[in-house]
């Protein structure tokens, strides 16, 4: 069991502007102190971003009007400690394979 | 002007060499992860990030 200090939410974002929408939640983050500490756009997710926070992610919270972010994915979690998304199932966003060693030999 | 990343550190830049590592950087990149506190970011421990700002996740 790892020792993580934080949770992974998922948000909605309209397709084509992840990049756009965590650029702005980034800024907003450093300026407002919300708790997120990073923020994942892998390309395979269409329509979403990946934040980690030490803070749960509450929509209300002016710092999160954003436009084209439409809203955090709510859910059961995924792990033990109730994430919704697990640290392990983030590191394959970290660490994409290399699309030529899925492919079998033979 | 366009964005590359450094093929070491994977950090994004617009310069032909990485400003942290001196590497040479690369268009071809994909995924993009911004590291706002690194200290306390599980993320950044992941990968041994230790300065915020933003990455790709893959460079070829
Ligand atoms: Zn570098």
């Amino acid at each position: 069991m790892e020792d993580l200090k934080n949770s992974i939410y998922a948000l909605k974002t309209s397709a084509g502007q992840e990049r756009n929408v965590a650029r702005l939640l980034a800024r907003k983050a450093n300026e407002s102190g919300v708790g997120i500490t990073a923020i994942i756009v892998p390309e395979s997710l269409k329509g979403y971003v990946l934040v980690e926070s030490s803070t749960k992610i509450d929509m209300q919270n002016p710092a999160l009007k954003i436009p084209h972010l439409r809203g955090v994915v709510e859910g059961k979690g995924a792990d033990n400690n109730g994430n919704i998304i697990s640290f392990d199932e983030v590191k394959k966003f970290l660490k994409p394979e290399p699309i030529i060693s899925s492919i079998k030999k033979g | 002007m366009s964005q590359k990343s450094c093929t070491s550190c994977k950090r994004i830049t617009t310069k032909e060499r990485c400003s942290v590592c001196n590497n040479p950087t690369s268009s071809n990149w994909s995924g993009l992860l911004i590291i706002i506190d690194p200290e306390s970011s599980d993320i950044a421990g992941e990968l041994n990030i230790n300065l915020p700002g933003e990455y790709s996740l893959r460079v070829r």
